[in-house]
């Protein structure tokens, strides 16, 4: 896609217009053949396209949040264990303890593999060496 | 009050077909009275209703080459096939407030790219200057997002969003709920969102472009209410 790269005049900030009739009046515009406006950046008061490193940078954080949201998620249904297990150690109720955690040993179990596989995801993500790599890494976890 | 004129006699200079001077069709018309057609249908579809505060039409914006101004109850629809980026052709100011549903009609199996879908405001990315919040509930659970963008995220992947526009220079935000399909273990997800623009003295004056993460077919349609 094309687009119109200008800096704002008074948020200084960079802007991609989507139609050329987009830019306003008195401000100048450089074209750019992008396949997102996320390809650009403003580095030092110069628009550059991002190199193939400094993409590969972003999207990798952008997986590490959406590999951090989908653990939390796996992992807020059993979260009650956790919850009644923290309890009985505050109150010093070691039989208790013991007791749930027999009662809920498939459940922490769960938890500890949810827990093994997300270090996995981590490591796989950061060992990326290219956004093609990157992209094949489908965040699912299977029992 | 108005005085139905009958029967009068021929030369009179009096029509009888008319009521008050207008001539009765069934084709919309200046000055022309319309009745119900033969299916008892009042229909207006080669013009529009309007009164002092409310205009009922709807507009085709589809291929549209330059932004077109809505006015309040009046109804944008623009159609789009295998689209990533979709200019809405609305011109807008200061004030105004608007609903829009973004109707998509890919297969619910068709396979998306897990990324944003934007309504990018005056047809331009602006770097960073919109926060977005969403709640959501998927196959697995429920989450939310907090996050920052170069647009306002109004849905996601494949989606069918309806969303309310707020365009006051000082305050801009889009906000509604969206389904989401399209990917591979996920769907259905319902999300409620809310997106601020954050700046308050750039004028938005083009409702803007919609962009899609991958090629999408549907429609959309925008209401003006205010």
């Amino acid at each position: 896609m094309k687009v119109w790269a200008y800096i704002h005049p008074q948020l200084n900030i960079l802007c991609c217009a989507l139609l050329p009739e987009a830019v306003p009046e008195g401000v100048q515009a450089v074209e750019f053949e992008v396949s997102s406006s996320d390809d650009l950046i403003l580095d030092n008061g110069q628009i550059r396209l991002k190199t193939e490193a400094e993409k590969l940078a972003e999207e990798k954080q952008k997986k590490f949040e959406e590999l951090k949201q989908y653990v939390a998620l796996l992992l807020s249904p059993t979260d009650y264990v956790i919850t009644k297990i923290s309890e009985a150690q505050i109150l010093n109720d070691t039989a208790e303890v013991v007791a749930l955690k027999q009662k809920y040993l498939a459940q922490l179990q769960q938890r500890k593999a949810i827990r093994q596989w997300n270090e996995q995801m981590k490591q796989a993500i950061q060992n990326a060496q290219s956004l093609e790599e990157l992209m094949e890494i489908v965040i699912e976890f299977k029992e | 009050m108005p005085v139905v004129k009958v029967g009068m006699v021929s030369g009179s200079g009096l029509d009888a077909d008319t009521l008050n001077g207008f001539r009765a069709s069934l084709t919309p018309a200046p000055n022309v009275i319309v009745p119900l057609d033969a299916s008892g249908i009042l229909d207006l579809s080669a013009t529009y209703v309007k009164s002092s505060v409310y205009t009922f039409r709807r507009v085709d914006l589809t291929n549209a080459t330059s932004d077109y101004m809505l006015q309040v109850g009046e109804e944008a629809y623009i159609s789009f096939s295998d689209a990533t980026s979709v200019p809405l052709r609305i011109a807008t100011q200061s004030g105004t407030y608007y609903e829009c549903h973004l109707i998509c009609s890919n297969a619910y199996n068709a396979s998306g790219t897990s990324a944003a879908v934007f309504l990018n405001p005056n047809n331009t990315t602006y770097a960073n200057a919109f926060v977005y919040a969403e709640i959501y509930r998927n196959s697995t659970g429920l989450g939310s997002t907090y996050i920052t963008y170069s647009a306002f995220r109004c849905a996601w992947n494949f989606s069918n969003s309806t969303f309310f526009i707020t365009n006051f220079t000082q305050y801009k935000n889009v906000r509604g709920f969206h389904d989401i399909y399209g990917t591979t273990n996920d769907a259905p997800v319902i999300v409620a969102f809310s997106t601020d623009w954050r700046d308050a003295t750039t004028v938005w004056t083009s409702l803007g472009t919609i962009t899609f993460p991958q090629a999408t077919s549907g429609y959309i349609l925008v209401r003006r209410l205010a």
